[in-house]
């Protein structure tokens, strides 16, 4: 994947940090409110980062914290394992759940520091089916061509939560699914476990 | 850890020393640099790397490390690895994370042998190497560190590039579990619980499973619970039985969220009241 469109990621995934105390949930998911609930989740994780009072790592967490939040981890993590869901133990599946949900934390926040200046815009918000809203992002960055990236919000219960992201076209759920299905085929299930725990295992920066 | 590889600050008088046989060129010859520490000033630009990761300045932080790591600081090189293993400050690259990685696993530390052997796991682009995992993960397991010995005990006990073996498994698995690693003392719960190719052992899958769980974690609490419940291991206790599952529901674990509903059907009153008020002011109790 190339730097520029990880680094769109990791700015959405981090912007999406934060739960939304906005308007009561609705049957479908209102575009404004959507908009509103990512400008929000943006401004607050860039807050939060830039901060200097605790160590990076620990800033880093915070932030994974709150993003866990702003999305719907158990929706996508199925959604990602497709049919296998079904063939593994419950404990597998929540062992599968644990580590896929610090994948996506932390994968995408450990990111954004790195792309400091970066500004994301809101550029339009539309409905998207008959539950969901599309939220338009447009990714500013002090080097290299603007991203656009779209997410994906839906309304639940009394909050918003992201569901899936696009980027340049591209759906995030949609290409881990046809990756995590390659792993399974190659090395069995206990494999993608194998593979999202080292992924999400690595020593931190050592001073 | 940390100590180990620390850059060892020299005296103003070594210093010197270590600059006069520079300059004479024999630097090379006594092995400086590389072997025995660097200079202040080396570690002095170390520091202001980090200063500068701190504040998310990683483009700086990727300036002051570099030098430090083409001259052979193993915390250097491993940091660097972990710049182009995040893309922070510079694009994402990495083969140039696993080229410094290496260098530094190959000075023995564990961190970056841990790290290494991650890369080789991670199957980005759909491929594992369990072999190079494996080579690395023990060196790093043998050097003590907690997560390549978990990592380890996964490997051999689901026969991971690997005939599957228990015994190593737990021999493994035991070695992080004193250290306190949770999601080894859990499996280690599950082992002896299940028996697998070794004997079942109850009261030993209690006392795994009950360390993970002060520790906070969900599923050891959960199943914790159930040998409350159905007196494996441990006495009967159903008051036990809910305080635990209460606590995994808590964090969403799905069992445990079933047991509740189901316990406080067949408990009297006071009894959930106390454990619900048992379970608000529970605290974990990390290791270490």
């Amino acid at each position: 994947m190339p730097s520029g469109i990880r680094s769109v990621f990791c700015i959405l995934f981090f912007a999406a940090a934060l739960s939304y105390s906005g308007g009561p949930a609705k049957a479908s998911t209102s575009p404004q409110g959507a908009a509103q609930f990512i400008q929000w989740l943006g401004e607050q994780a860039i807050s939060t980062l830039g901060s200097t009072n605790s160590p990076l790592a620990h800033r880093e967490a915070s932030v994974r914290q709150l993003m866990r939040q702003g999305f719907d981890l158990a929706f996508i993590g199925r959604f990602v394992l497709g049919r296998h869901w079904r063939k593994v133990s419950t404990d597998q599946q929540a062992h599968y759940q644990e580590l896929f949900s610090s994948y996506i934390l932390q994968t995408y926040s450990s990111h954004l520091g790195g792309y400091t200046g970066e500004t994301l815009s809101i550029t339009g918000a539309k409905p998207a089916g008959s539950k969901d809203a599309i939220v338009q992002t447009r990714i500013v960055r002090p080097s290299g061509p603007p991203i656009d990236a779209h997410w994906r919000v839906r309304a639940k219960g009394n909050q918003f939560l992201i569901i899936d992201i696009s980027v340049e076209g591209v759906s995030m759920a949609v290409t881990q699914r046809s990756e995590f299905a390659s792993v399974i085929k190659n090395h069995g299930f206990e494999g993608l476990l194998a593979a999202l725990r080292a992924r999400t295992d690595k020593m931190p920066a050592a001073n | 850890m940390s100590d180990k590889y620390q850059a060892r600050p020299l005296t103003k008088q070594r210093s010197r020393i270590t600059a006069v046989v520079f300059a004479l060129g024999l630097g090379g010859l006594m092995g400086l640099g590389g072997l025995t520490g660097f200079s202040g000033a080396a570690r002095a630009d170390f520091e202001a790397g980090w200063l500068a990761y701190q504040r998310t300045d990683f483009a700086t932080a990727f300036k002051e490390w570099q030098p430090l790591a083409e001259q052979g600081d193993a915390r250097a090189q491993f940091n660097l690895g972990i710049l182009y293993d995040q893309g922070k400050g510079i694009a994402r690259d990495s083969d140039q994370a696993v080229r410094w990685w290496q260098r530094a696993a190959e000075k023995n530390m564990a961190a970056a042998q841990h790290n290494l052997a991650s890369h080789y796991l991670a199957a980005i682009g759909g491929n594992l190497d369990f072999q190079e995992a494996l080579r690395w993960l023990e060196r790093a397991g043998n050097l003590g560190l907690a997560r390549s010995q978990y990592t380890l005990g996964k490997m051999y006990g689901y026969g991971l590039g690997i005939p599957r073996n228990m015994r190593m498994a737990v021999s493994w698995m035991r070695k992080a579990a004193d250290q306190g690693h949770q999601g080894a003392q859990y499996n280690l719960g599950k082992i002896y619980r299940d028996g697998n190719d070794l004997p079942a052992n109850m009261a030993a899958a209690v006392y795994w499973f009950r360390r993970a769980a002060n520790q906070g974690h969900a599923r050891a609490q959960s199943r914790l619970s159930v040998r409350y419940a159905r007196g494996e291991g441990v006495q009967t206790d159903n008051v036990q039985a809910l305080f635990w599952a209460t606590l995994a529901a808590a964090k969403g674990e799905p069992l445990a969220v079933d047991y509740v509903t189901e316990m406080r059907r067949d408990m009297s009153s006071a009894d959930v009241a106390l454990t619900e008020r048992r379970a608000a002011a529970w605290k974990a109790e990390p290791e270490g």
